[in-house]
This record gives structure tokens, C-alpha cells and sequence, in this order.
């Protein structure tokens, strides 16, 4: 009887250990609050010497919340990342996909529901020597309904460092993600703005009618984020007349943003403002 | 009947003007509110004051780090030591994050330490749209000659963090400063951050 015993006991007690050291460890790859998850999660099996991998920090949040995009627009404040890395491995930049645009009585904003990946793509070095790597990410977010809660997490990440990877089980979430940033303005398309009074007149020239089309700006204080755009198809293109922003004090070179067609395609602009002034607002 | 028409007129391009949001270099627009202590304000009984406006909900977390820091309170005390008008002004509906009665504002100032001259209640959010207030904070500062000189955010650290209080730059204490000594203020603009003013739907 007392050996049959013996072995329950021992595996019983090796399992609380082992359940002991994982609630001790301090390093997780995700975290949030009730109405935000964030992960820290890789394309790739590995980090490969002399490549570039794409990471990603994966928001998933409860019905009606939101994080907001790199211009919040009239509120909020966006997900910010503090990466700490190994020598030799380099974090880049967020890349941001197209945001919604989130309308609360007047005020306009610019952000993500229900969960969206941002990804960040992560260099190292060809002479990259270990075996593995840990990149640490501290995330402030600000999670949003009709009261905004911040809050910090702590990711980590440790991946294998090697000559070759494999996809992992979030490589077709990376794939659909880059599919839908915003694109490089095709070849033969321009955009150029000119102002009014009140106004810029956005022209897209893209050697077609384009029935619908908005646009984001990627700076506040340029333009208006509740004010209409109005839209005029042309037979090459779209015309767009956007509201200035009041706060708007001096004129600017460039209106930069996202241009979103009607079929959600959005592409990166950053069309020269002329000075010259149209007779007549559309 | 000419007359009527002339009054309609009038009356049409003053809703125009209205409409027309707060800009700086111009005439910050007039309001009537009441305050916590039901007396009543307008901005012109303020002509000959540098007057502030500090949009404010309680339960934002970004007003929470001006107050809680204790942030808020001094400069409350040491721009009124110095003349200065300072309104604080809540926008949020009835039911909404921020909404306060006039008790429960004067037991929250007393509680804080802060030291307005007057916490107007604006829940119609008549005075908010007036000013396009966005945000709590949403700082304003109008010259005794009731030009609007700053329109923006509290300081140039969007956290809501404390630790970030300390090496600010504060945005409306560099605006009075530089007016006060007839200088031209530096930055008049900024994005404000914070949570949005909760209006009414």
C-alpha cells in the first residue's frame, strides 16, 4: 500500500512546484485589464542573424473599448512601447494599420476595436552570437469606452536566435495584417493639396474615378476632425475639401495622412500644399 | 417689418458668430455660468483679468495625475495670488463620468485643496462647445483685454503619470509669464490630452 502511495505523492508535489515557480516568474508574454488583453507575439520560430523579423503587440478588447491610432485624434492618447533589447538587435517603429474613426457626440477619434495587431519589425545583427534572445516591451495603452483606464505590461518575449525559422501559429494574423496597412501611393497616382480660406482641397489624381474616399490626418491641429468632407468623383480621380482646424495657425507644407477609398483600401499621403489660392470653395 | 428683418439678421449672424469655434489672437467668446456656490459668471465680468479655464472631470485619469500629484492645486494658488482668474469649468453630463452637483463639487474642492476662484457647473455643455473644449484637461487663457493667448493641453507630458509632472514644461504658467511681461506667448497652441469632455448625446 505505502508504495503505491509514494510515487502520487512525489508527482503531486513536483507539480506544485513547478505551478509555484510559474506564478513566481516575472516574465509573461501577455497581460491587460477586463476590457484589454495585449500579448507580445512573433512571426517567425526564430530571430535570425542578418534579418529582420516582425514582431507584434496583439490588443484584443471587450465589445464597445478602443485604443487609439498615432494621431488620437480630438482625445485620447496612443499605445506607447519602451523596447528593451539585446546588444546587436534592434526594435524598429510601430506599424500602424488604418484606424476607425470613432465619433462620440462632436468629438472625433482615431483608433482600433475589438483587437488589431501592431506590429514592429526587429533587426539583428549578422555577427549575432547567442542562441537565443529576450526582447522585453513595457506597453503603456489607454483602453477607452465612455471612461479611459490606463495601464502598463510588461512583456516578454524569449525566441531562439538561429540561421532558419519557421511560421508560428500567429503568422497568418501577420500576414492579414500587412495585407491591410496602409499602402505607398501606386505608380502615376498624385496627390496635391491646395487651401482656401476655411478649407484644404485635396486632389487625387489616379488615372480613374474614384467614387469615395476620406481622409485621416496623421498630425492634430491641421485639420478638423468632425467637420465633413466633401467629395467630388472626377473622371481621373477624387476632389476632397477639408475643414482646417481652428487651432491651425501658420501655414503648413504638407497635409500627411491616410487616404481611405470606399472599398477600405488605404493609402499613405503626404500631398504638397501650394499656396495658391482657388477663387471659389467647392 | 423692416425692422424685424433687421432684428432676424442680427440675430442669424450673432448664431454664426457663435458657431464659429475660439481662435487665438481674437475675442475669446462670452459665457454665462453658474457656479458650485450658485453665483453667476460671465467672462466679461473678468475684462481687466487674465483669466484661465480649466476643463476638468474627476474621474479622469489625466486630471486624476494634475490633482492627485497636487500639480492642479499649486498653480491654482499661485496664479490666483497673482490676479489671475481661474475658472474651473465641468462639462460632463448629468449620468456621466465627471458630472457633479454643486455639493459634491465644493466637498471635492475642499477635499482636494484646490483653490479656484469659481468651479462653474456646465452640465448642458452650453460653455464647453462654446470654447470646443475636447479633452480634460483643456486649458485656456484669455489677457485682460479678452484675447484668447493659449488653447491647448496642460503641459507637454500626454501621460497619466505622475512622475512626469516634475519636468514638465507647463504650457499655461509659460503663457502668463510671458504676457504678464508683455512678451508674445511662445506657444498659443497645443494638442490638448486628456479624456473627452463627456457631453451630452
Amino acid at each position: 500500500m505505502k508504495t503505491r502511495w509514494r510515487p502520487a505523492i512525489v508527482t503531486t508535489l513536483q507539480i506544485f512546484l513547478l505551478c509555484l515557480v510559474s506564478l513566481n516568474s516575472s516574465a509573461q508574454t501577455a497581460s491587460g485589464n477586463s476590457h484589454l488583453h495585449v500579448s507580445l507575439i512573433s512571426d517567425r520560430s526564430a530571430l535570425m542573424p542578418g534579418k529582420t523579423t516582425a514582431v507584434g503587440l496583439h490588443f484584443k478588447l471587450t465589445s464597445g473599448w478602443h485604443i487609439y491610432w498615432i494621431n488620437a485624434g480630438d482625445s485620447g492618447e496612443p499605445p506607447r512601447v519602451f523596447w528593451t533589447v539585446p546588444g546587436g538587435i534592434t526594435s524598429g517603429n510601430i506599424q500602424w494599420p488604418t484606424p476607425q474613426r470613432l465619433a462620440d457626440d462632436s468629438l472625433v477619434s482615431y483608433g482600433y476595436t475589438n483587437s488589431v495587431l501592431l506590429t514592429v519589425p526587429v533587426a539583428v545583427r549578422s555577427t549575432f552570437s547567442a542562441r537565443k534572445a529576450t526582447l522585453h516591451a513595457d506597453v503603456n495603452w489607454l483602453v477607452c469606452r465612455e471612461i479611459c483606464i490606463p495601464g502598463i505590461s510588461r512583456l516578454d518575449l524569449t525566441l531562439p536566435v538561429s540561421r532558419t525559422s519557421r511560421p508560428t501559429a500567429s503568422s497568418a494574423l501577420f500576414r492579414r495584417t500587412r495585407a491591410s496597412l496602409p499602402k505607398k501611393l501606386p505608380a502615376g497616382w498624385s496627390a496635391i493639396a491646395s487651401e482656401a480660406q476655411e478649407n484644404f482641397l485635396l486632389h487625387v489624381n489616379a488615372g480613374k474615378r474614384l467614387a469615395k474616399a476620406s481622409f485621416i490626418p496623421r498630425h492634430s491641429l491641421q485639420v478638423s476632425n468632425d467637420g465633413t468632407q466633401k467629395l467630388q468623383p472626377m473622371p481621373n480621380g477624387i476632389a476632397l475639401t477639408i475643414r482646417k482646424s481652428d487651432e491651425l495657425l501658420s501655414p503648413i507644407a504638407r497635409l500627411d495622412g491616410l487616404l481611405v477609398l470606399g472599398n477600405g483600401v488605404s493609402y499613405d499621403i503626404s500631398a504638397p500644399v501650394t499656396s495658391k489660392r482657388v477663387a471659389q470653395e467647392n | 417689418m423692416r425692422v424685424r428683418f433687421l432684428g432676424s439678421l442680427a440675430c442669424l449672424l450673432a448664431l454664426t458668430v457663435a458657431a464659429w469655434a475660439v481662435r487665438i489672437g481674437e475675442a475669446a467668446p462670452d459665457f454665462q455660468g453658474v457656479d458650485s456656490n450658485s453665483h453667476a459668471h460671465k467672462l466679461s465680468d473678468y475684462r481687466g483679468k487674465f483669466v484661465v479655464l480649466e476643463w476638468h472631470n474627476n474621474g479622469c485619469p489625466y486630471v486624476r495625475k494634475q490633482y492627485n500629484s497636487g500639480n492642479m492645486q499649486k498653480l491654482q494658488k499661485e496664479w490666483t495670488a497673482k490676479g489671475v482668474v481661474w475658472l474651473t469649468i465641468i462639462s460632463s453630463a448629468p449620468g456621466k463620468q465627471g458630472y457633479v452637483t454643486a455639493a459634491e463639487e465644493n466637498t471635492y474642492i475642499k477635499r482636494e485643496g484646490a483653490a479656484p476662484t469659481a468651479a462653474i457647473l456646465d452640465p448642458t455643455g452650453a460653455i464647453g462647445h462654446l470654447y470646443g473644449a475636447k479633452t480634460t484637461p483643456h486649458m485656456f487663457v484669455i489677457n485682460p483685454g479678452g484675447t484668447l493667448i493659449y488653447d491647448g493641453a496642460i503641459d507637454d507630458r500626454p501621460t497619466t503619470d505622475l512622475a512626469d509632472i516634475p519636468g514638465a514644461k507647463n504650457y499655461v504658467s509659460a503663457a502668463l509669464t510671458e504676457a504678464m511681461v508683455g512678451k508674445k506667448v511662445a506657444t498659443p497652441v497645443t494638442r490638448p490630452y486628456g479624456c473627452s469632455v463627456k457631453y451630452a448625446n
